[in-house]
């Protein structure tokens, strides 16, 4: 049994397992990227065609994100970082909290950083000078003797060492952040129409109804269009009732959301709302102009049993503006169909509808705006991740741990040693140690 | 954009565009000729084709505030093409002042040539000014956009450090071990390469969180898996594999550079053609 968990454990010590995941994850997520994720049923099948659409939802790939075999990769992964972090950090912090400062005699012919230095005075003046110039130009050895000589010790970047396992810890901590917020939270959404209120809201993966601790009244909203018709603002003023008492109370805008007891309501979209109205002034050619007022799919009587109504709007058809879409009906049937343009009235001309010209006015309309209600307990704990992601990063990056021993044998005969050694950025350490040699061969005569 | 100038109108990024070409051939001949003083007249005229670039994204900022939209120019592909040659060069700057590697004048005022030719003549391209939707008024934008474009310019400049060492080490090879003369040294080039990416692997890392940041207090949702998103996250992950590749297994020298040159496929993608092949949410995805 114990052997089985050794071999899970250094399975999962490996960084070469790491690579193979991040690989895998990189692969599968490119997937995800090109099939587009979360479309309506009937728009795969239309693309793909049937048997292609079963196979490819039997591998959940329309939905790969939150598929069972990605998260679990993803949690192979956590796994993994944590094991390989928790396996090293021990003897980490042994050798940063015991560093080496002495090295084998014989070992210095192996360091790729080393030098021999002459010095033509006593030993002791040289053990003095050395550690006072040492001290100005680059930082205060640690001295210790020995038999064979005299050591003194240098190292720089010793937080860089921890830089690794602080992103790692990081990884992990939002990960637990998203399990959080997966867990316990919930992501919604519900259209209201001002003056409407609600306390029930519709998930945004599941389509499931969710019953909020309160209800949300919108009592306005407003929207505001740029010239060419792209959507400069939009507003909700919202108010939140429990038991008939107002908790809460504010205006929402893109980006300016109200929390209320961890719930957020988020201003996300607006659309029409069914009960737009239309004004329309119809002419039969004398000067006298009829001005109707349609609501949407309301039919007007034109002559005998033709009728009119507007099918569709659209704020800015193609760039031309406000545009509305009427049919022509003989009785219940729909005869044609044909766009009046608010801005270019004489796009029809002449046309006449039995003897009518008509021309489209303004459009009255009236929005619901589109709520967003999600509520992640998770999210403070991705974000402080999100932070020592950073410190981590930073802390592995722009710094690195280099060490330097200088030796003094005992039977002194005119020269002594120093070598150096780096974990990482072997060739700034090269410029590093060549300018303390030549500092040192210059200052210490 | 144009700016005024004495009654005239000067179009000072379709100027700045030419001058970027002016230094790309002066640092062609300093490769070619290896003439010092070509390399320093092509850093001078490179440095004023930058400045140009400056005055004419200042004035197209300054124009938004006049048309009444206001806005920092980084919100369409035009102006996103245009930042990113302009970061690119700052980077590139920079770090020349720093590590003296002006042989990499060469390929940055080449790239910085083909995004601003490529913004200013490609049909694809709208170059007007146009208002903001109300998403994209946030601060977060322009934390998020000016981090990570900062990350991809240090990628940039990665990437033509890799090939710069691939060339050397090419010609090493092919001439029994004499380095190629006005290239900087093989090991140099191999530690400019790695400090540049853990650079901009750092701000890829905050670009890829302020924008989640964003997302999150415009939609309550930090993490969406929108296409632009992943891609951000692929490429971050891939530049992670590169740093466990170099600090675990010590790969380095022509491995490193051909990884660094792939990594830098994958900041393109992310960049343009997630854009333009894929669709999502991305404000210059509908140039
Ligand atoms: C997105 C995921 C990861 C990130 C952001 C990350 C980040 C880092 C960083 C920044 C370093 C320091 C490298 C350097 O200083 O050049 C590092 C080192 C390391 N990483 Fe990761 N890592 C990740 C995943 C993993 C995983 C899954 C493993 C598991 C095997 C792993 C194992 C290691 C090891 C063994 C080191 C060397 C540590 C040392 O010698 O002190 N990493 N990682």
């Amino acid at each position: 049994m114990d052997k089985v968990l050794d071999r899970i454990w250094r399975f999962f010590s490996s960084v070469k397992l790491a690579i193979v995941l991040i690989i895998l994850i990189v692969t599968t997520a490119i997937i995800g990227t090109v099939i587009q994720q979360g479309l309506p049923v009937e728009a795969y099948i239309q693309h793909y065609g049937s048997s292609t659409y079963r196979f490819l939802n039997f591998f959940e790939l329309f939905d790969m994100y939150h598929s069972w075999w990605f998260e679990l990769l993803l949690i192979l992964f956590i796994i993994n970082v944590a094991v390989c972090s928790f396996e090293r950090l021990p003897a980490i912090v042994k050798m940063v909290s015991k560093p080496k400062l002495r090295i084998p005699v014989e070992k210095i012919s192996a360091f790729k950083e080393r030098q021999t230095i002459g010095y033509t005075g006593k030993r002791d003046a040289l053990i003095a000078s050395l550690s006072d110039r040492l001290k100005e130009i680059y930082k205060e050895p640690v001295h210790t003797t020995a038999a064979e000589g005299d050591f003194m010790y240098l190292e720089k970047g010793r937080i860089a060492r921890f830089g690794p396992y602080v992103t790692h810890l990081s990884l992990i901590i939002i990960f637990i952040g998203v399990l959080i917020g997966s867990f316990l939270g919930f992501d919604a959404y519900v259209n209201l129409v001002p003056g409407d209120s609600t306390n029930i809201v519709r998930t945004t993966r599941g389509d499931r109804d969710l019953t909020l601790p309160f209800t949300i009244k919108c009592n306005k909203f407003h929207v505001e269009f740029y010239r060419s018709g792209i959507p400069k603002a939009y507003k909700s003023d919202l108010t939140l009732l429990r038991d008939d008492r107002q908790i809460a109370h504010k205006v929402i805008d893109v980006n300016q959301p109200l929390t209320y007891k961890g719930i957020t309501i988020y201003q996300a979209s607006y659309g029409p709302a069914s009960a737009s109205g239309f004004d329309i002034a119809l002419t039969d050619g004398n000067d006298k102009e009829d001005d109707v007022s349609l609501g949407r799919n309301q039919h007007y009587p034109i002559k005998g049993d033709v009728s009119i109504a507007v099918l569709d709007y659209s704020p800015n058809y193609q760039g031309f503006g406000p545009t509305i879409l009427v049919g022509v009906y003989k009785g219940q049937k729909l005869q044609s169909t044909s766009l009046y343009l608010q801005k270019y009235p004489d796009f029809h001309g002449a046309e006449k509808i039995e003897g009518y010209r008509m021309r489209f006015v303004k459009a009255n309309e009236s929005y619901y705006t589109g709520l967003q209600v999600a509520k992640d307990p998770g999210a403070p704990y991705v974000a402080t991740g999100a932070i020592i992601l950073i410190v981590g990063l930073m802390m592995s990056f722009f710094s690195y741990r280099r060490r330097i021993w200088f030796f003094i044998p005992e039977k002194f005969s005119g020269t002594y040693t120093v070598a150096g050694v780096a974990d990482r950025n072997k060739y700034s350490f090269e410029m590093e140690f060549e300018k303390l040699v030549s500092d040192i061969k210059k200052g210490v005569k | 954009m144009y700016i005024i100038i004495g009654g005239h109108q000067i179009n000072a990024l379709g100027i700045a565009t030419f001058v970027y070409v002016g230094a790309m051939f002066l640092y062609l001949f300093g490769l070619v000729f290896k003439r010092k003083t070509l390399d320093v007249t092509g850093f001078a005229v490179f440095v004023s084709a930058f400045l140009l670039e400056t005055v004419g994204l200042i004035a197209r900022w300054v124009r938004s505030y006049h048309l009444g939209y206001g806005h920092i120019p980084i919100t369409n592909l035009y102006e996103s093409l245009i930042f990113l040659s302009w970061t690119i060069a700052l980077t590139y700057i920079i770090v020349d002042l720093k590590y003296k590697i002006r042989k990499l004048g060469f390929p940055i005022s080449l790239t910085a040539f083909v995004f601003m030719a490529y913004a200013s003549f490609s049909t694809n391209v709208d170059t007007r000014i146009e208002p903001l939707v109300p998403a994209l008024k946030s601060n977060w934008l322009i934390f998020h956009v000016v981090t990570s474009f900062f990350g991809y310019a240090f990628f940039a400049l990665a990437f033509g450090a890799s090939v710069f060492y691939l060339i050397s080490h090419w010609y090493t090879k092919h001439t029994n071990g004499k380095a190629l003369s006005y290239l900087p040294p093989m090991k140099v080039l191999d530690d400019m390469s790695y400090k540049l990416i853990i650079i901009g692997e750092v701000l890829l890392a905050i670009g890829i969180i302020t924008g989640a940041a964003w997302a999150d207090y415009a939609w309550g949702r930090y993490w969406s898996w929108d296409p632009k998103e992943t891609w951000s996250l692929i490429t971050f992950l891939i530049y992670i594999v590169y740093v466990h590749l170099r600090y675990s297994w010590g790969w380095h020298g022509r491995a490193a550079a051909i990884f660094a040159i792939i990594g830098f496929l994958f900041v393109l993608f992310t960049y343009l053609g997630v854009n333009l092949v894929l669709s999502g949410l991305h404000s210059y995805g509908s140039a």
